[in-house]
Formats: structure tokens, sequence, C-alpha cells
């Protein structure tokens, strides 16, 4: 009686592990065509079916490679990835956020490819801006490869504009971007019962909180790291010049209080649901507006028939616009990375680059794409095409992801007080408290990792 | 007298007690009901911060003109016919539906929308005579595009605008029996726009080229590529010219084409940034732009008219609840009998003009759409993301670990409770003490366990369904000891030991008397561990991989960076909670009685 | 003589043995669960705190770089370190979280199992339906709550401010100091059916002969439920504490999830132990700190339990 029961027992515990582990995880076919993994974020709608369908080519010349695609978000692909290299076990291809490459480069958790670099045209195939996220800052070892690019540029409403007689010009310098904030909001302007706000930026609850305030500093003269990325550059008077500026223009009340609790994706549908008469942001965003609402855009709405694109208006210290994007690379314990490689080589050529710049609406990383008639023959993608010639990144070292927490912290800390203590905000506090407080803690991790 | 008041102040007393706790159960239930209540909403609802429901726009998109009545379509589903000399209302049918289109045939009006298919309704008196459900299913509703529909000979051909659909499907124009499917030769990311019959051919307008097939065989018979349309809307409307002549609306331009030639022989967009509809009576063609409606001779180039405050006057004394300073309600559609000229635009006006120079002497405004209540969200929520997956995964996990904790913590709980062996003290103290530590400090070191079990045997853990209930059990087991603990002390020792006497071995005692005494305090136990299980959110953070990720991780999809679907989000939210609700509600009595009887013994 | 004790031992030994044989198959399967899954990782996790764990040094695991008590350090003292940075807030934050929730779980539980304890109409009913909130899982929680919050559409703002005119304008929930109202709320909501449970069942148990006795001396209500209810139930409140104690000071999901679409960090007065650690640990990848912090926190619990217990005992006594 024991023993049989004993035995059920152990058998049902078997049986269920068995069920359990053989109905996941992948199964390696022997023999047939190799199987890669590759893992994506969401850079389009869809992630998987979109980069199936322009990975169709690939696979009809390849017929010995077959791609198999997970998507991850964002918010869970930096663990994730941590435990693959910890664990050994991983993709054969992943996509990287370009200020990840240092982090995972130092973790020795990638393939290092600058021996064939050439065969897809070396660093001259890229954008300057991007091929500096290829490889830590002061390596030539290139360990991923730029795959496409994040750019920001300026969206303005062309209605309100006409209605108060201003033109792209009055976005040229901060002088006259202020002056033309001011004259939308004097307006008071009420277009099919919303009232129209000038300027919509998003505050602490957004992953681009340092990321907004980036090219500011960079068109004051200021910096985050100095030139040998050893100690942190923030506390200087351009940065803050940078940072008081924009943090000005809130305060002036250009910007509504409830824009500061948002998120980026929250700002753009306010944008395209008429909210704001300007907004930074992401090519994507182009992308949103030029597609019908079946296919995930908001291409029907009122706004979508009535913008346009401006680079950022010039600072003191000229034209910048931030530039930021994603990499593609091989996990070092992959086993199929000639296979890979084949796939970055396809993915990095100019075809694929444009029919992926157009699903995800983010632009290429390779500079021949640009001179695809998409690009040049549409005006607001040309917009881009310009802007990122003044590309500017952050440097690619391992620490950055780690250096974006405090900043990210420190200046999230910065809108709070923009919120709450309006009346005692200035210049000095900017320089003194969240300038000097940032580049302490930042200057803590540098120095702890060395 | 005293007596008498008492019971009053009682009563009273009373009164004030019951609302207070009526009014106190609906704000602990607000956030539930709001809840469900958003998850039935129109995502733009939500965002926009509208507390109600808002209703659907009545925008007209089609006019067609009989001798003396007219047709309005509008966006929400409806056909109203009104008379043309009175402007009256003679008639009107609905079909709710989004991405609305028809065809005005002789006898019939066919009416298609994404979600519902094809109505067949009868001109003369506006019944609805057949109708066919909607051929394509399994889709996120969102996802639908432009459906089109066109009739001719004893066939309807209905196509939609949905990435991936290359076919059309052809229908009986009596029975709406689907007959037959097409598919047509388009390349992965190629769309149907529209389609359009004449005489000769069947023309299908895509997002890059169009397409002329044979009437009866559907085999292509001649395409023309337009170029990349970079704006996405691709060929919004077809119409002939003379002869091979034909012209095509495209968002941004309209293009002459020669479709015998194959070839395109001009693009024009005469100054205008938008065009929503083109008509071409003789000579010329109007066009209808947000701004006004323009003239232009075709042939000559000559412009006739460019009438651009027409927009002002459609604004005037529109009927909506809207306090505009410049608003956008545009023309959107034209129309003519030959004397006078009919003007739709946005809002559900329809505006009768004597010249088209002139200004509108009369208008109509069609009524008010339906409520936005969208019970589809439950639907498209499992086809947005693949939340079936991630409901399978948690179900699975949560019900395995139920299992074996249960069988786990029974067997210990007895164990301690009635067998005084040594150690008996220090296991006890050791399953509380475990509670105490914060959960974070395991993971790292479990990970890697279960890469050393990987690499020592073969078998691949993390990411695995097993793994995950390996670690739900070990977390989930000392709570449950401990909560049955006062369920076997409250089965009396007599019964046992009466048993033993009589001969039973101390596993049968275990098995036939405690057990089936104890079942309600397992049951309450099992729900108990269900309940954390569905619950946990850190681990399955980290350990799962893409096949076994469970709810928690996969409802974050729905709000992110590429959408902001918050209706979806609440109503998968809602479903998420529907297991433990089911559950609880089985078997509350078990589980209030689990709770307390852990309380009071202590 | 001797070869008779010894063998009385043996056969001892084997008597107890044999007697509690199946006590211990019963006990062997979650025993086996406990080392692996508790014990091993705990020891670990130990360690690791004297490590220096960082994603330069992941791949060694457990041969990184010896450091002692370097992380200790490092984390509650060290000015130079990253680690330290926003602890302190941390710090703050969950004593005032733990401490509002428990208390806020409990009176609205106690009030709620008074009113409860009245006989009326539908009483089966209303539980039940009070115990909704318990039923949502903590993720939808966060989610709902989060949703709730927001400033210009959120539904609390629009009844606060709309409808019932209470406030003069909208106040930020998820940004600054009112976050960590913004965390409370939910949490009480979400918490105080199951006290309410404990407290109804304890309330059950106070003997009717005491209220009686009270009555006849001419107590008010007020001076019965402190004198009387609410000593006779000072188990159940204390099981109570214990609970809130430890799973609030561990909270992580409500938080997580509520803000966890933005850039994952809560804000000064929204964050809480675990969301630091987490975010130090994966997001920093700081192993080593975060393990040394786990380290501290659990240190901080044993402590405040060991101060529980002796208190319980003590009130185990009187009874």
């Amino acid at each position: 009686m024991k023993k049989l029961l004993t035995f059920l027992m152990v058998l049902t515990f078997l049986v269920s592990v068995s069920v359990m582990t053989t109905g996941c995880g992948s199964s390696e076919q022997v023999g047939g065509p190799t199987v890669l993994t590759m893992w994506v974020m969401p850079n389009s709608l869809e992630p998987i079916n979109d980069l199936v369908d322009i990975l169709e080519d690939f696979h009809k010349n390849n017929p010995d490679i077959k791609v198999e695609i997970t998507s991850l978000d964002w918010g869970s692909a930096w663990q994730r990835i941590t435990i693959a290299t910890m664990s050994g076990e991983g993709p054969d291809l992943m996509q990287l956020g370009t200020t990840w490459v240092g982090a995972v480069t130092s973790m020795g958790a990638l393939y290092d490819m600058t021996d064939r670099v050439g065969e897809i045209g070396g660093a001259e195939h890229f954008l300057p801006s991007s091929w500096r996220y290829s490889g830590i800052d002061g390596t030539d070892r290139v360990t991923s490869i730029p795959w496409f690019v994040d750019a920001r540029a300026m969206y303005y409403r062309t209605d309100v504009f006409n209605k108060l007689g201003l033109t792209k010009n009055d976005l040229s310098t901060w002088e006259s971007f202020e002056k033309t904030l001011a004259k939308i909001k004097a307006s008071n302007l009420e277009i099919d019962g919303q009232k129209v706000q000038p300027l919509g930026i998003t505050g602490k609850n957004d992953w681009n909180v340092v990321h907004n305030l980036a090219p500011w500093i960079w068109m004051a003269g200021g910096d985050f790291l100095t030139e040998d990325n050893k100690r942190c550059d923030l506390y200087s008077e351009e940065a803050a010049e940078g940072v008081s500026f924009l943090v000005s223009l809130v305060m002036k009340g250009y910007v509504p209080e409830s824009c500061l609790e948002q998120n980026t994706s929250q700002v753009e549908n306010g944008f395209n649901n008429g909210e704001y008469a300007i907004i930074f942001t992401g090519s994507n965003e182009l992308r949103a507006l030029t597609t019908s609402e079946e296919q995930g855009g908001a291409a029907n709405t009122y706004v979508a028939k009535r913008f346009d694109l401006a680079p950022y208006p010039e600072g003191p210290n000229g034209r910048v616009t931030f530039v930021g994007g994603s990499n593609l690379a091989i996990f070092k314990n992959s086993k199929k990375k000639d296979a890979s490689w084949e796939v970055i080589k396809y993915l990095t050529a100019k075809k694929a680059q444009v029919e992926y710049s157009k699903r995800s609406g983010f632009m290429p990383s390779a500079v021949e794409a640009f001179d695809d008639p998409y690009f040049t023959q549409d005006k607001r993608r040309s917009v881009y095409r310009e802007a990122v010639k003044y590309g500017r990144a952050y440097p690619c070292i391992p620490q950055w992801a780690q250096i974006e927490q405090p900043l990210n912290r420190r200046f999230g800390i910065m809108w709070e007080y923009v919120l709450n203590n309006k009346d005692q905000f200035s210049y000095d506090v900017i320089y003194n408290d969240v300038l000097k407080k940032a580049a302490t803690e930042v200057d803590k991790v540098l120095l702890m990792n060395r | 007298m005293s007596f008498i008041n008492y019971y009053q102040k009682e009563k009273i007393l009373r009164r004030i007690f019951l609302t207070l706790m009526f009014l106190f159960l609906v704000i602990n239930s607000f956030p539930i009901f709001w809840m469900g209540f958003c998850s039935i909403k129109n995502n733009n609802d939500i965002l926009s911060g509208n507390v109600g429901f808002s209703k659907a726009r009545t925008d007209v998109i089609g006019m067609e003109v009989d001798e003396d009545s007219i047709y309005v379509f509008s966006q929400d589903g409806a056909i109203s016919e009104y008379d043309l000399k009175t402007k009256e209302a003679i008639g009107r049918v609905k079909v709710r539906g989004r991405d609305v289109n028809y065809y005005f045939g002789n006898e019939n009006i066919y009416l298609v929308n994404s979600t519902k298919g094809i109505f067949k309704i009868n001109r003369e008196n506006l019944k609805i005579e057949a109708k066919t459900p909607n051929p394509i299913t399994g889709v996120d509703t969102n996802r639908f595009g432009n459906t089109s529909v066109v009739a001719y000979d004893d066939v309807v051909i209905f196509s939609v605008e949905l990435r991936g659909m290359h076919k059309l499907f052809i229908y009986d124009n009596e029975t709406l029996e689907l007959k037959r499917t097409v598919r047509l030769p388009m390349d992965s990311d190629g769309l149907i726009k529209s389609l359009y019959v004449n005489d000769d051919s069947l023309f299908v307008g895509t997002n890059k080229d169009i397409i002329a097939l044979d009437k009866k065989t559907f085999i292509e018979k001649n395409k023309i590529y337009l170029g990349d349309n970079y704006y996405a809307a691709g060929v919004q409307q077809i119409e002939r010219i003379v002869g091979n002549e034909m012209i095509l609306l495209v968002n941004n331009g309209v293009y002459f084409i020669d479709i015998a030639a194959g070839a395109v022989i001009a693009k024009k967009d005469y100054g205008i940034n938008l065009f929503e509809d083109i008509m071409i009576k003789g000579a010329n063609l109007y066009i209808v732009s947000p701004l006004g409606v323009k003239v232009v001779n075709m042939f000559t180039e000559e412009e006739i008219l460019n009438n651009d405050t027409l927009v002002r006057e459609l604004a005037d004394g529109v009927k909506v609840n809207l306090k505009s300073d410049y608003t956008s309600s545009e023309a959107t559609r034209i129309a003519t009998n030959g004397y006078e000229y009919y003007i739709g635009s946005s809002y559900g006006r329809v505006s009768f003009l004597k010249d088209i120079a002139a200004k509108p002497y009369d208008s109509i405004q069609l009524p008010l759409g339906h409520r936005l209540i969208m019970f589809q969200n439950y639907a498209d929520l499992w086809k947005n993301i693949d939340f079936g997956l991630y409901l399978k995964n948690s179900l699975i996990i949560s019900g395995f670990t139920m299992l074996f904790a249960m069988i786990l913590a029974t067997l210990a709980s007895y164990s301690l409770v009635r067998f005084s062996f040594p150690g008996n003290k220090f296991f006890g103290v050791s399953i509380l003490a475990t509670q105490m530590i914060p959960q974070i400090m395991y993971l790292i070191p479990i990970f890697i366990m279960f890469k050393w079990v990987n690499d020592v045997t073969g078998i691949s853990v993390k990411g695995t369904h097993a793994g995950l209930v390996f670690i739900y059990t070990a977390f989930f087991v000392p709570f449950s000891i401990w909560i049955l603990r006062s369920f076997f002390a409250s089965i009396p020792v007599e019964l046992e030991e009466s048993a033993r006497v009589d001969g039973c071995n101390a596993l049968q005692v275990f098995l036939k008397i405690t057990l089936p005494l104890a079942v309600p305090g397992i049951v309450a136990t099992g729900i108990y561990i269900f309940l954390m299980a569905w619950d946990e959110l850190m681990f399955a953070w980290v350990l799962t991989e893409g096949t076994t990720l469970t709810i928690p991780i996969g409802i974050r999809l729905f709000v992110g960076n590429y959408q902001n679907r918050y209706d979806l989000m609440m109503a998968a939210a809602t479903v998420a909670t529907m297991p433990v609700l089911i559950l609880f509600f089985l078997l509350q009595k078990h589980i209030v009685k689990g709770l307390t009887a852990g309380a009071v013994k202590g | 003589m001797e070869a008779q004790v010894t063998r009385t031992k043996l056969q001892s030994i084997k008597y107890y043995y044999s007697k509690y044989k199946i006590a211990y198959y019963f006990i062997l399967p979650t025993a086996i669960a406990m080392l692996l899954m508790h014990f091993i990782p705990i020891v670990q996790g130990f360690y690791m705190s004297l490590l220096r764990l960082n994603n330069f040094t992941l791949n060694q695991y457990l041969g990184a770089p010896f450091v002692g008590f370097g992380n200790f350090y490092d984390v509650m003292i060290n000015p130079a370190s990253p680690m330290r940075i926003g602890i302190y807030d941390a710090i703050r934050n969950t004593v005032i979280y733990s401490f509002l929730v428990t208390i806020g779980q409990t009176a609205v539980g106690m009030i709620v199992a008074l009113m409860m304890n009245y006989d009326f109409k539908g009483r089966g009913l209303v539980r039940t339906l009070f115990m909704f909130s318990w039923i949502v899982p903590t993720y939808v929680t966060g989610i709902l709550w989060g949703f709730m919050f927001q400033q210009s559409i959120g539904i609390v703002n629009i009844i606060l401010v709309d409808w019932l005119h209470l406030l003069s304008s909208k106040p930020f929930w998820l940004v600054g100091m009112n976050t960590i109202w913004a965390i409370i709320i939910p949490t009480i909501w979400r918490f105080w059916p199951f006290s309410m449970l404990m407290l109804l069942a304890g309330l059950q148990n106070v003997p009717q002969s005491l209220y009686d006795a009270a009555k006849i001396d001419g107590a008010s209500k007020w001076k019965t439920f402190w004198k009387i209810t609410w000593p006779m139930m000072s188990p159940v409140w204390m099981i109570l504490v214990l609970f809130g104690m430890i799973y609030n000071t561990y909270s992580f999901n409500i938080v997580i999830m509520m803000f966890g679409n933005g850039a994952g960090f809560p804000g000064r007065w929204g964050d809480l132990m675990m969301t630091n650690i987490f975010r130090n640990s994966f997001m920093r990848w700081d192993f080593g700190a975060g393990a040394a912090t786990s380290v501290l926190l659990l240190i901080v619990m044993v402590i405040l339990v060991n101060f529980w217990y002796k208190h319980y005992k003590k009130t185990e006594e009187i009874f």
C-alpha cells in the first residue's frame, strides 16, 4: 500500500516535470537548417512580423539559415541580457541600445567583429555618430554594428503657425524659438475645442529624462564627461545655461504642468490630438503621423495633415541633434557566429536599411541608405537626413548605463522641484544644486568602476 | 416616554450606520468598478480624460443622388435619405461599425464595415435584406483599414485593407454567400485600398499601384506602378474620364493614366496639399480639400474656381458641442444632380449650393452617432499581444505550484503537529524564519543554481515552467504549513489513537482519518497558494523567457513605447482578476474559515 | 554492564527512529526544497554581499574579488559611493510606508469588523463584497491606481476637483511628495479585508459575558472597546502587526507596476527598499552592493521580529 502510494507520487511528479520541461525551451534539430535565435525590442508596431518580412529575401537567398525572432520589451530587456550573459545561455544575435553597448562589451559577452567589419564597408559605411557605438571609446575593437538611428527633431503645427503668421525661420535660434513660444502662448488659441499649448516636454516619469536635456546642454557648449571620459563635466556654466534654458521655458508657462507627469509616448499622443504646437521627438513619430490608424499610426487625425519638421534651434555653441539608436551584436557563446554575421551583413545593406526604416520609422545607420528617394524626395524626411549630419551622441564607455541612473534620478528630482517649488527655482539652484550633485554622483560611479 | 425615544434613537442610529456601511462599500468597490468601466471605453476617450462614452463621428463619407432624394452615407454606418425639395428625412438605416464603405447599385445598396461584413439594403425602403459575416476573424479590430465593395452582374466583391490580406472575396449578390476568393499578386507590404468597376474591367487600387482584372475570370490584365506612396493613403478613388483614360485620386495628388497603354500620363496636384474627393463633370474636375472646393479644366488646366472660403461657411453653426476658434469641420465629399451641388462635411452636415461659387442656401444635419461602448476590447486583447499565452502560463504555473505546495505542506504540517521528533522545534522555527528574508536575496543564487544544473545534467531549467514552479513551491510552503498547523491541531487526537488501537499504522491513520477531516483546511490553503503564485512578479520578471512569460510581464506591453492602449490594459487586468475571483467565490467559506482559524489559535 | 547500556542506547535510537520514521518521510520533500531553495541561496547571498560583484566580474560569480565589509560600508556610510545615493530616501519611505499601511489596514479592518459584528440583513453578502479588493492581484492594483492617479485625466482628480470641488486645482500624485500617498492608499485598499477577517474572528471570540458585565457597570461604548475588546484581541492584532511589518517592508509589486513604465524611478518619495535594491542590482549591475543592502535589511527585520516576539510572549502569558 505504502509502496504503491510512493510509486504513484513519484510517477506524478516525474510526469509533470517532464511535461513542463519538454513543453518549453527550444529543441535543437540535428541536420536541417541552422536555426538562429534573435532578440529584438519593439521597434515597430509588429516587431516580429516586420522583421520576418524584411528577412524574407535573406531566407530565400540563404535556405540553410533560419532566424527565429523573440521580442522583449525595453523594461525587462536589460535584465534578460544580464542574465543571458551570466548564464552563458543566450540568443545568437541581439539588439542592444547604443547606451548599453559599452556595458555589455565590458562583461565580455560579445563576439569581437573587428576583422570582419571590412566585409560591410568598414566604418565609412556608417554614420560617424552611430559608428562611435561600435565599440568602447578609445579602443578600436568592434563588438557591435549600428543598425538604426534614433534622431530627434522638432515637430510643429503648420496651422497654428499660419494663423499667427509664423514661419519655419522663427524656429532657427534659441531667441527666436522663445519668441515664437511666447507668441503662441499669448494668442490663447483654441482649435476644435482643444486649447493649444506652445510646447510639450516630459518630466521625470520618462525614459528620456536625460536624452531630453542632452541636446540643450550640448548646444550651450557643455558636456557630460570630460574629453578623456574620466570625470563628469556637468558642473559647468555652459551645461547650466543649457538646462536652465529648457527649464525656463517651463517656468514661463510655455509647457502645461500636466505634461511634466507624462512620458514621451503620451506627449506624442497629445501632439497627435492637437494639444501641443511644438514637441521634440524621434523619427518614429513621423512614421506614426504618416501611417493610417489601422496600421497603428495617426494619419487620420487633424494634426497629421498639418505639421512639419524642423531641426533643433541653434544655440550658443551651434546646432546639435541628439542621436541614439540600436546596434546588433553577436553573443560570444553563440555556436553559429558565421550565420549570424550573414544576417548582420544583410540587415546593414542599403535595401534592408531602407525597408526597416519604413516599418520602424527610425533612421538607417548606413550612409548610402539616405540616398534612397524615400529620404531625398520627401520634404520632411530630408530634415532628418540633414539633422543626422549634426548628430551627437553620448560617449561609449562601459559605465554609461550606470551613469544614467543617478542622472535620471537627479534630473527627475529637478523636475519635481520645478513642479512643486516654482518660486524658489532659479539658475542658481540648477547650477549649484542639481548639476553639482549630479556631477558628484556621476564621479562616484566612474571612480567605483575603475 | 423615554422607552419610545430609545427605540427611535436606535432606529435612526441603525439607519445612519447602514448608510455609512453602504457608502463605504461603494467607495471601496469603486476602483474595481472603474477598471471594468474603462475596459469597455474607446481608447481615445480614456486618453482625453472623457469620463463617459463619446459618440461616434458622423462624417459624411458619400452622397448619392436619386431623382428626388439624396442618400447620405456617414461614418457611423448610417444611410439617411432626404427629400431634395423639402430637405426632410425620408428614411434611415444604420449598421454600427468601423471603416464603413458602400456601393450604390441600381436596386440595392451594399453597405460594408470591417467588423460585421456586408449588408444588402434595398434602395427603395432601406430595409436590410441579407447580410454576410466578415470573413476575416482573429485580428485586433484596430488593425483593420478601409473596406471596399463593388457589385456587378451577379457578384459582390469585398476587400479590406489589412496587412498581409491580399485577397478579394467574391459573393453572390442575392444570397451573399461566399463563392470564391481571389489572391492578388502583391508585395508583402501591399495593402488593398479601393475597388472600382466599369464596363471593361475590375480595378484594384493599392498603396503602390493599380491593377486591372478581368471581370469574370479575375486574371490580371494590366498593372501600373505608381511609385511608393509615402503617405500611406494609396489609391483612394478611381474615376473614368473618357475612353481608356482614367483618373486616380491619391492622397496628395491626382494621376492621369492610360489603362490600355499601362502608363501614367501625368501627375498633378494643382497646388493643393490634401485631396478629399474629386468629381468629374464634363471637362471639369471638382476637387474637394479641407480648405474648400477647386474647379479646374482637366485639359486646359484653367482654374475656374478656387472657393476656399467655403470652409468658413460650412463651419458656421455646425451643431457640434465644440467651442471653436478655428474649426476642423472640413468638406469631405461633393456630389451633384446636374443643377445644384451638395457638399458633405465632417460632423454630419450636408450643404446645398445652387452654384459652386455661391454660399450654401440650405443644409441638413445628420442625427448624432451612437455611443462608443467597446465590448470588442475583450476580443481584441487576445489578438493585440499574445495574452492567451501569458494567461495559460500563469494558470499552469500557479496550478502546479498549488498542487505541489499543497502536498508538501500537508505532509510537513501534519508531521510537525503530530510527531514531536527531535528537530521538530528547529524545523518549525526555521520554516517561520524564512518568511523574514527579503526575496530579492534569492534571485541571483537561484539563477546560478539553475545554470549549474544545466551545466551538469544538461536539463534546461531556466525559462521553463518547472523552474518557476520549484521556486514558488519552496517559497509558499512555509506559509501554508503555518496555516495548516491549526487545522491539524483542531482534529482531535483521540480519533487517531482509536484508529491506531484498531491496528492501522501511522500512514493509514493519516490517509483514512486525518486527511478527510482536514480537507477544508487543505482546500483553503490551496487557494492561498494559488493567489500568491498568481500574484508573484519579481521572479517572473527575471526568470521567464519568451514562451513562459506570465501575465504581470505581458500586461505591460499594452502601454509602452509603441502603443498606449489603456482600454485593452484595463480589459486584460479584468481578465487577470477573473480566475482568482471565480476561485474565491466558489470557495469563500473555506477561505474565511482558514484565515480565521489560523488567527484565533495563534 | 557496558554492553548492556550500549545496547539499550542503540535500541532507543532505533526505537525513536522507527516510531517517527513516517514523520521524517513526511518532512523530507519539504526539507529538501528548503535546503535547495532557501538555505543554499541564502548562504550564497550572504557570501555575495562580501564580494565586489558587478558587470565586470559577473562571470566569475563566487570567485569575484573579496572585499569583506566594503559593500556594507559603501551602502551606508561612504559618501563617495553611488550605492548610497537615494538609500536614505528609500529607508525613510519604507519606514513611513510600513508604519502607515499597517496602522491603516488594521484601523480600517477594525472599524469595519465592528460594523460587521452587528447582525443585519445581507451581512454575508456585504462581507463578501468587501473582500473584492483583496482578490485583485497586486500588479493589477499598481496598474489600476497608477492609471487612476494621473494628474489631468485620472479619475481621482476628476472626482476631487471637478465633481466634489474638495480641492481647487488638480494635484500631482505620481510626481513629488504625494507619491508616498499614491503608494500607501492602494496598499491599504488591497490589504484591509484580510485584517477585517482576522479581527472579525477575534471579535467573535470575545465572550459576551464581558460585554454584559461592562454594560451593567454603565461603561460607554468607547470605553468598552478600549478596555475590553481591544485587549482581548491582542493575539490577533499582534499577528497583523507582524504580517504588516514583514510584508510591507518587502513590498515591491505595487510600486514597480505603478511607475514601471517610466524611467523606473518612482521619485524621492515613492522609492522603497525593495525597488531600490532591485534597481541597483539589475539596472546598475551592482549585485554585491544589492546583496549587502538585503543583508542589512534582513538584520533590521530580525531585530524587529525579536522585539515583537518578546512582546507577543508577554501578551500570550496573559491568556
